[in-house]
C-alpha cells in the first residue's frame, strides 16, 4: 500500500519535472519573427520618431497657453466663474436692461428692502491709521 | 546612448529616450519588444503572417503614444500584452468561420535533423495541451514560464492579484501534467 503511494508520488514529481523541462525548452525554442517583420517595425519606429519634433512643440505651445490662462485666473474654478459671468453678460446684452430688472424683481420680490454690505473700511478708519492710531 | 549600453535600461527608460528622439532607443526597443509582441500574437492567432501584422500594429501604437507615456503608471510589456491581446481577439472574431485545422502551419525553416523533429513534436504536444487550458491559466503559465514575465507583471496584464497569478500558474501546470502524462514515451521523456 505504502509502495503504491510512493510510486504515485514519485511519478507525480517526475511528471512535474517533465512539464518544467518542456516549458524551459519552449522558452529556448520560442519562435522568432522574420527579418522582414523586424525591419518593418524598425522603419515604423524611426518614421514616427521623426514626426515628434514639430507636432510635439505645437502641442506643448498650445498646452502652455491654456495652462498660463488657468494660472492667471487662479484655477479652473475661477475660469468657470468667468465663463458664467461672460454668459450672463451676453444674456443681459441680448435681453436688455429692462428685462433684467423685471426678472430680478420677480426673483427678489421686494428688492428695495435688501441691505448692503460695505466691504471697504470706512474713510475715517483709514485716516486714523494713517495718523498713527491703533 | 550606444545600443550596448541600453541592455540594462528598462523598457520605460528606453521609451523615454525614444520619445526624446534617440534613434538607438528605437532600435533597442524594436529588438526587445518586436519578438515579444510577435510571440504573444502567434500564441493566440496560430498564424505567422497575421501575428506579424498584429504585432506591428501594436508596436506602431506604442511608438505613437511614447511622448505621452507616463512613467510609473504601467509597464511597457504589460501594456503591449494587452494591446496585442485585444488586436488578436479582434482578428479571431473576424475569422471565426475558419476552423483550427485550416490555420496555416507556423513557418519553420530550420534544418530537419532528427533532434529538431523531436523538439518540434514536443513543442506541438505542449501547444496542443496549452490550447486545452482555460484562457487565463494558459496566459499565466505562458507569460511566466515561456515569456519570462514576473508575477507582478502578469498580475498587471491580467488585471488581477499576484496570489491569483500564482494559483493560475499552479493549476495550469497540474492540468498540463494530467494532459501530457500519458505521452511520456512519445515526448522523449520515457528513458529518464
Amino acid at each position: 500500500m505504502n509502495d503504491k503511494r510512493f510510486d504515485r508520488e514519485t511519478m507525480a514529481r517526475e511528471d512535474e519535472a517533465h512539464i518544467d523541462a518542456l516549458l524551459r525548452e519552449a522558452r529556448a525554442n520560442a519562435p522568432e519573427p522574420t527579418a522582414g517583420f523586424m525591419a518593418r517595425v524598425m522603419d515604423d519606429a524611426l518614421e514616427v520618431q521623426r514626426g515628434f519634433a514639430l507636432p510635439r512643440a505645437e502641442r506643448q505651445s498650445r498646452a502652455g497657453v491654456i495652462e498660463t490662462l488657468r494660472t492667471l485666473f487662479g484655477g479652473w474654478g475661477a475660469v468657470g466663474g468667468l465663463v458664467t459671468a461672460g454668459l450672463a453678460g451676453l444674456w443681459i446684452g441680448f435681453m436688455g436692461a429692462q428685462q433684467v430688472d423685471t426678472v430680478a424683481s420677480g426673483y427678489w420680490q421686494q428688492s428695495e428692502n435688501l441691505g448692503t454690505v460695505n466691504l471697504l473700511p470706512e474713510v475715517e478708519t483709514v485716516a486714523y491709521v494713517d495718523e498713527g492710531g491703533f | 546612448m550606444a545600443l550596448d549600453a541600453m541592455n540594462d535600461s528598462t523598457d520605460e527608460a528606453l521609451l523615454e529616450l525614444y520619445a526624446q528622439g534617440d534613434p538607438a532607443a528605437a532600435r533597442a526597443l524594436t529588438l526587445r519588444l518586436g519578438p515579444l509582441a510577435y510571440r504573444l500574437a502567434l500564441r493566440k492567432l496560430r498564424d505567422a503572417a497575421e501575428a506579424e501584422d498584429v504585432a506591428q500594429e501594436a508596436l506602431l501604437r506604442l511608438w505613437k503614444i511614447a511622448p505621452d507615456w507616463r512613467a510609473g503608471e504601467a509597464k511597457v510589456s504589460t501594456w503591449l500584452y494587452r494591446v496585442v491581446s485585444n488586436l488578436a481577439t479582434d482578428r479571431l472574431r473576424k475569422r471565426r468561420n475558419v476552423g483550427l485545422d485550416e490555420a496555416p502551419e507556423i513557418a519553420d525553416d530550420r534544418a530537419s535533423a532528427l533532434e529538431d523533429l523531436i523538439v518540434r513534436d514536443r513543442m506541438a504536444a505542449l501547444d496542443e495541451a496549452l490550447e486545452q487550458l482555460p484562457e487565463r491559466q494558459r496566459l499565466a503559465v505562458t507569460l511566466r514560464h515561456i515569456e519570462g514575465l514576473s508575477n507582478p507583471e502578469i498580475a498587471e496584464a491580467l488585471e488581477t492579484g499576484v496570489e491569483a497569478v500564482e494559483s493560475l500558474t499552479a493549476r495550469a501546470k497540474r492540468a498540463l501534467t494530467a494532459l501530457l502524462s500519458g505521452r511520456r514515451e512519445e515526448l522523449g521523456f520515457g528513458d529518464e
